[in-house]
Parts: C-alpha cells; structure tokens; sequence
C-alpha cells in the first residue's frame, strides 16, 4: 500500500485527526455503494477516484505545483473553471460534504448556519482535507449571506478571494458580473503569473464544455423507461468531475456513457419493475453527502435527474463563442453562460429555476419531485413554496426534505421518502 | 458473506488484478481500504473470501505483489 503520510506532513495537515476521517469513508462507501446490484463496470474507474480521493489525485495537484502550476479552490459553479484552466491552473471544488467537519467549523462559524459552509471551512480549521491545504487561492462569492460572511472568517486562515456576484437578472447585474470577471481575470494572472491569450482561452473552453457535453450525455440515459444506472452511481461521477483531472474524467465518463446507451439497447436496468422515478432539486450534494439519494433508492423509488448546482445546472448550458474573436469577447461569452442559465436561488427573482424544474421533470418522466435542501439555507428554503405552488398548477406531486449531513435523521426522512413513494402508485 | 481484501503497494496493481479477476469471472469490487487493515488510503478489492485461493494464484501469475486478509464476522 501506498503510504502518503510524509505527502500529508508536508502539507501541514493534522495526521492523527485526518486518520479519524479516513477511518469511516471505507465503510461508508461499501454500505452506499457495495450493496447496489448490477453496477455498470464503468463505475470501477469512479470507485478507484474515491479510494485514492486523499491519495492520488493530490500528487498529481502537487506535482503540477512543482513545475509551476496553481490549485484554485472554489465552492460554487458560478466560478468560472475555464478561466482558471487557460492560465495553467487546475480548479478543485473544496471538501464540503461530511458530518466530520461541521464541529471543526463551528468553532468559528455559528452552529445555525449552513452545514456546507460548516464543513467547508471546518476542513480547513482542522487541517485534514488536503486539497484544501493544497490550493493557492480559494475563489469565494457572496451568493448567500452566509458564505459572505464565512469568507472573512476563511481570509485569517487561507489565501482567499471573493467574486462580487449580483443578485438580479438585469442589464445592471450583468455588468457588475462582467466587471467581476475581469477582476477575477487579473487577480488570476497575478496568482499564476501567466497573461489570458485568446488561444488558450479558447482551448480551456472547448475542454470545460466537453466535459458538460459527456455529463449531459450521462444524464440522458437516465431519460431512459429502463434506468441503466442508479442516481447514487450518477451523483458518484458529478462529484468527481469537480476535483478530478478534466481530460481523464472526459475518457472515463464517455466510457460510461456508452456502457449506459449499450444496456439501454439491451434492456438492462438496475431497477426493479415499478419503481418510482424522481427528480431531487435544491441545493448541492457535495461529496461525500449520499445521504438522501441512498434512503430514497432504497425506498422503492429512483433518482433520475438532479436540478441542483452538482447536477443539471453544473453542466446544462454551453459557452457561445460564435461571434467571439478576441480575448475580451471570449470572457463576455463565458460571463454570459454563467449568467443567463444557472438559476440559482441567490438571484432574484428566479422563474427561471421553477421552468427548469418542470421541463427537467417532464424529459425525465419523474413521477415526483423532491426538493432537497441544507438546513438555514434561507434562499433556497423560502423558493421552495414558489417552486411548490407552480409544480402544483402543473399537476407534479412535491415532498419538500430539509436536512443536514448527520445520521439522526435518517429514520425521518425514510418514513417521509416511504409515504411519498407510496402517494404515487396508482 | 465473509469478505476478504486484497492490498496493493500501487493503484495500478490493483486496477490490472481487478481487471483480470473480470475476465476469470471472479466477482470483486474496487474499494477503499478499510483503515484497520492498512495505515494509508488507497485501493483495495472485496471479493468472497471462498475466491481468495484464486485471487492469490492470479496475482502472483501476473507478478503482483498482495497482501491478502480475510474480514472475520
């Protein structure tokens, strides 16, 4: 076995209380994971990625340091990952997903504030993620209040740097996020030390934007009457495509993809007859938070499309660079990528999320829709009774979870899960 | 079912094993090693410990070194 100790020394982490974490994820993924039937095998290469999450991939963030390269961190798919990758850098999404870190976090956040932004910073206050003792620069963004103020506590602690994003979906909003763009541009090149060529823009693109297309290409073989891979599998290979090198990921997923489409053709499907398909929206489930997708695909019912920042609105969308010829209109292409389709909850007002609901949960035949949200996430909470009210007048029945990443309330949700499932047999 | 995992000095190792036990239609699965059998992160492979005589002879004939351990209930 491999042994990374001196690699996780040498990045200031704390070894004895990172050996506390590293000791639940095995069994945790062979419970989640291990126990599914008729895994697609191209599941074998995400399995290998989580079991060298510590391991592997951080050498190779390291070694990439070493000939010159930066890390950027970032907590939120308005960052934008093309930028930082024609400036030779690499982005990570942050670790953000476990119970393990909320108490670190608490130490310096308040304990009724978002569990994500608990953890996240709780894995830097504890010293045991080591991408996160990796990274050059952290992007934050004031899209919530919460994160707004979490990143002054971050500042003390880590190299940080916070994109300035509207609230509006207006003229006015645009141009302070093309400003900010720009910002984050400059401060990207001073980080790097590299200049944004319109050469290397453009290829960072066309690398982001395959990596959206086999994402999409993944989720359309769950539009499929028999579903040939679990949602639990599916969250699986999103949560890898935030941290996992781009190109490979691009081989591995299409590898996927087909295996997906090959067992469409066959009638393959890893669900039994008359399960009940459901579309999970809210807010982000980032690794290793299976929590609800494994409770609602052991309660008669499967996922098969998320409206979430680690689903749908990750990837949906494509860079438009047809009318672009210089650098500057490569990043107002980009900024309008970001802007015109990723509705998230912190714009408002935001109909434009309700409508990717609805069209989301008719291409995927969804029996029913759950919106999955963290607890005190005030916007995402609060959108719910819009996004209520109008899958309602559409005839979709709704079961609203509210939920952290503890354990305690797992027999809740499954009597809740249970009776919505069982509200939608005819 | 008695598990039994296989430990591997090298991802690679592990990912060239698995794929060979696939085509021997031996049933394995790619996971994290438990971390009461190892100090480290990294690969493993659970398989049913009935198969272990023959993920042992396998291993050896692709020159593989393993450490073998069976998962007592």
């Amino acid at each position: 076995m491999a042994d990374y100790h001196k690699m996780w020394e040498g990045l200031g982490m704390d070894l004895a209380t990172h050996d506390q974490l590293c000791a639940a994820l095995p069994p945790a993924f062979e419970q989640v994971f291990l126990t599914q039937k008729d895994r697609p095998q191209g599941m074998d290469y995400f399995n290998m990625v989580i079991a060298e999450v510590h391991g592997l991939r951080i050498q190779e963030l390291l070694d990439h340091k070493a000939r010159g390269g930066k890390i950027i961190g970032s907590f939120c798919i308005y960052v934008p990952e093309e930028i930082v990758l024609a400036l030779d850098g690499i982005m990570v999404g942050l670790c953000a997903g476990s119970e393990f870190w909320v108490p670190a976090g608490e130490q310096v956040l308040p304990r009724n504030l978002c569990p994500l932004i608990k953890a996240g910073i709780g894995a830097k206050v504890s010293r045991t993620c080591p991408y996160f003792q990796s990274v050059d620069l952290v992007v934050g963004e004031n899209t919530c209040d919460g994160k707004k103020k979490a990143w002054e506590v971050l500042g003390d602690i880590a190299p940080t740097y916070v994109m300035d994003l509207p609230n509006t979906k207006t003229a006015a909003g645009f141009a302070l996020f093309r400003k900010s763009m720009a910002d984050l541009v400059a401060k990207l090149e001073e980080v790097t030390g590299n200049r944004l060529t319109f050469d290397g823009l453009l290829s960072a693109i066309e690398t982001v934007d395959r990596k959206r297309a086999v994402l999409q290409r993944l989720y359309e073989t769950r539009k499929a009457p028999k579903v040939p891979i679990s949602g639990l599998d599916m969250l699986l290979a999103s949560q890898v495509a935030f941290y996992d090198d781009a190109s490979r990921f691009i081989s591995q997923a299409a590898a996927l993809a087909e295996e997906c489409e090959e067992r469409i053709k066959s009638g393959k499907t890893v669900f039994p007859e008359g399960t009940k398909r459901l579309l999970v929206t809210g807010t982000p489930i980032v690794v290793p938070n299976w929590k609800v997708h494994k409770i609602i695909e052991t309660s008669g019912a499967a996922v098969v499309v998320e409206e979430n920042c680690t689903g749908t609105r990750y990837f949906e969308s494509r860079v438009d660079m047809s009318k672009a010829s210089t650098v500057e209109e490569l990043v107002d292409a980009i900024t309008h990528r970001y802007f015109d389709r990723i509705h998230c909850a912190c714009f408002t007002p935001n109909e434009g999320r309700a409508d990717d609901v609805v069209r989301l949960a008719r291409e995927y035949r969804a029996d029913g829709v759950v919106g999955l949200n963290l607890s005190f996430c005030t916007t995402y909470q609060v959108e719910n009774e819009k996004v209520r009210k109008r899958l309602q007048s559409e005839g979709i029945p709704f079961l609203a979870l509210e939920t952290d990443y503890a354990s305690g309330d797992e027999g809740q949700l499954r009597t809740r899960i249970e009776a919505f499932v069982e509200s939608l047999r005819d | 079912m008695v598990f039994a995992y296989a430990l591997f000095k090298t991802a690679t190792d592990g990912m060239i094993l698995h794929r060979r036990l696939r085509e021997l239609g031996v049933k394995d699965d790619i996971c994290p090693t438990p971390r009461h059998l190892a100090d480290s992160c990294g690969i493993s492979l659970r398989f049913d410990a009935i198969a272990a005589g023959a993920v042992r002879e396998e291993a050896g004939r692709l020159g593989i070194p393993i450490e073998l351990v069976v998962q007592r209930p």
